[in-house]
């Protein structure tokens, strides 16, 4: 609707052209509104950046933000009845029958305007060139909603290039948990930020809440892997996606909250419905194979890194069978018992080792005698 | 008049290079025994297919190819060095004029700089053939060094399956069927 119309309408609050392109874009971000209406906003850019937005902007856009993160977040999978670790007791129920209205709250900072100020005025090489920011702690709303923001900016590789040098996406654990291999890096090792303050707290009920995204996304990112056809690229990528899996696990078992990683044994269990073979990752690779042997295999080896985590997930099981009802983990290790044989674990585990033999150059196929 | 002259460079250049490929990898061992017992099972069939023992590990050399197991891990490194000396020279020349253009020592360090450019390409390119070689020989030493390793991994099995049984009772038959791949042990407990 054109600002003419809006202004026309009775009851509509009146917004200026840049402001209801702000608009756009943030709705877009929150998956409420169509990409072709906000994208060319992206695209394009207006001539004039007002320094402050109207009362009825921020009105709007405050609003949008209220209702569409919430939104998102249900749609994640925070509406579905599941159990999760609190404190070592499962709760069960929707993201909001096992936590307060105090818990659920979500706080955005100022910053989360600067951020959408700057994606709907400027462009990458414009001045200002970084977007707006301080060194505060970024809040929880903040952190959703840049993931989010690099969600949308995917199809715009000259924005992502300028958000891997902001610290607000570089260093923001739902960013990587989210979109792993866009943080691959030439030289170095991938610098994946810690994942334990998503362990507690309202970060950790936004991980709960978004199992089911977390779960579409990492088979998509699986089945993504096998139409890879650049050695190095595939060598990058897989260092990026085993330093956040690691990072992650890590901070899982140290903080008992294992419930957080059961979208990966979700993943495993459906890429690995049937036996496959390690061409489903390492098929795709065709372009210029490297000379040396070490080379090859190390990348063949790093493109498996999640069907790698199976391990870790099985140690959990294995020590959760060794509980006994008077330890003080019993119920975390009943729950992720429960958890592996739901998702027949153990199928997944053979199929994920058969796998990983596949690929290792001493694999013994000949019978003992 | 001017008086046209020819300069002549020529250039050469010495260096040993060096290339190596690496496999790095675990055997696949059972844990019938102790892991210290198997660590000595292997060590022994090891030395008998002349592993010698260096800081821990078994090593054996040969066609440029080193094998280093490591019995208590089960770690089985094989490695192919391959190293050449390489003597490269080359001449260039061209035409200079003693009262138009380019002086001599202008255009003898031109020269110069060309031709180191081009002996360290071919020094590069030599590098890549040599690394090549390496690969080769380690891919072509592989099946057979697999194939050999695999075959300790089942003699070390068949081994261990064979103290286990003792140590559980007297040992009554024992068969190995070739053909099915089963080895049967029956013990009296």
């Amino acid at each position: 609707m054109s600002d003419a119309r809006l202004a026309e309408s009775g009851g509509l609050k009146q917004i200026g052209l840049f402001e209801a392109g702000m608009l756009r874009v943030l709705r877009y971000m929150l998956h409420q509104g169509p990409p072709d209406r906000a994208l060319p906003v992206l695209d394009n850019r207006f001539p004039v950046v007002p320094d402050r937005l109207s009362e009825n902007a921020l009105h709007l856009l405050r609003d949008s933000l209220r209702k569409g993160c919430v939104l998102y977040l249900v749609r994640a999978g925070g509406w579905k009845r599941e159990k999760a670790l609190r404190n070592g007791e499962v709760v069960e129920g929707r993201l909001w029958e096992r936590s307060t209205a105090d818990e659920l709250k979500l706080v955005f900072s100022r910053r989360v305007l600067d951020l959408l100020w700057w994606l709907t005025g400027f462009r990458p090489g414009e001045h200002p060139n970084r977007i707006p920011t301080t060194r505060d702690e970024p809040s929880t709303g903040d952190e959703l909603l840049r993931m989010l923001v690099w969600e949308g900016c995917r199809g715009k590789p000259e924005l992502l290039k300028v958000f891997r040098t902001q610290e607000m996406f570089a260093a923001n654990p739902l960013c990587w948990l989210m979109f792993p291999e866009d943080f691959a890096v030439a030289e170095g090792e991938p610098n994946c930020p810690d994942f334990s303050s998503w362990m507690s707290g309202p970060r950790s009920l936004i991980l709960e809440a978004m199992q089911t995204r977390l779960e579409e996304r990492w088979v998509q990112l699986e089945r993504s892997r096998g139409q890879q056809t650049d050695w190095v690229q595939m060598n990058q990528q897989s260092r990026a996606v085993a330093a956040t899996l690691s990072q992650f696990l890590d901070a899982c078992e140290r903080s008992g909250r294992v419930d957080l990683a059961r979208f990966l044994l979700r993943t495993l269990r459906r890429i690995f419905s049937t036996e496959l073979s390690p061409n489903f990752w390492i098929g795709g690779l065709i372009s210029t194979t490297p000379m040396r042997m070490a080379d090859r295999i190390e990348t063949q080896r790093a493109a498996l890194c999640t069907v790698r985590a199976v391990r870790r997930m099985h140690r959990w099981e294995q020590t959760s069978r060794s509980r006994g009802f008077y330890d003080e983990e019993y119920r975390a290790a009943k729950y992720w018992l429960g958890e592996w044989e739901r998702h027949d674990g153990d199928t997944t585990l053979t199929r994920c080792e058969a796998v990983l033999q596949q690929i290792e150059p001493f694999r013994n196929t000949d019978p003992v005698v | 008049m001017s008086r046209a002259y020819r300069i002549k460079v020529a250039e050469k250049l010495s260096r040993d290079i060096t290339a190596s490929d690496e496999i790095c990898s675990d055997l696949e061992i059972l844990e019938i025994l102790a892991p210290e017992q198997m660590g000595e099972l292997l060590k022994g069939k090891l030395a008998e297919r002349g592993f010698e023992e260096k800081d821990g590990t078994m090593t054996r050399q040969g066609n440029g190819v080193t094998i280093t197991v490591d019995p208590k891990s089960g770690e089985v490194r094989v490695k192919a060095d391959a190293t050449e000396s390489v003597e490269l020279k080359a001449e260039k020349d061209d035409w200079g004029y003693d009262d138009v253009g380019p002086s001599k020592e202008i255009i003898e360090k031109r020269l110069q700089e060309g031709l180191k450019k081009d002996l360290e390409k071919r020094a590069d390119a030599k590098q890549q053939q040599l690394q090549q070689k390496a690969t080769e020989r380690l891919e072509g030493e592989m099946s057979e060094v697999r194939g050999e390793l695999n075959r300790v991994v089942n003699e070390i099995t068949r081994e261990a399956l064979k103290i286990k049984a003792r140590s559980l009772g007297e040992i009554k038959e024992m068969s190995e069927d070739a053909e099915a791949g089963t080895l049967t042990i029956k013990v009296e407990v």
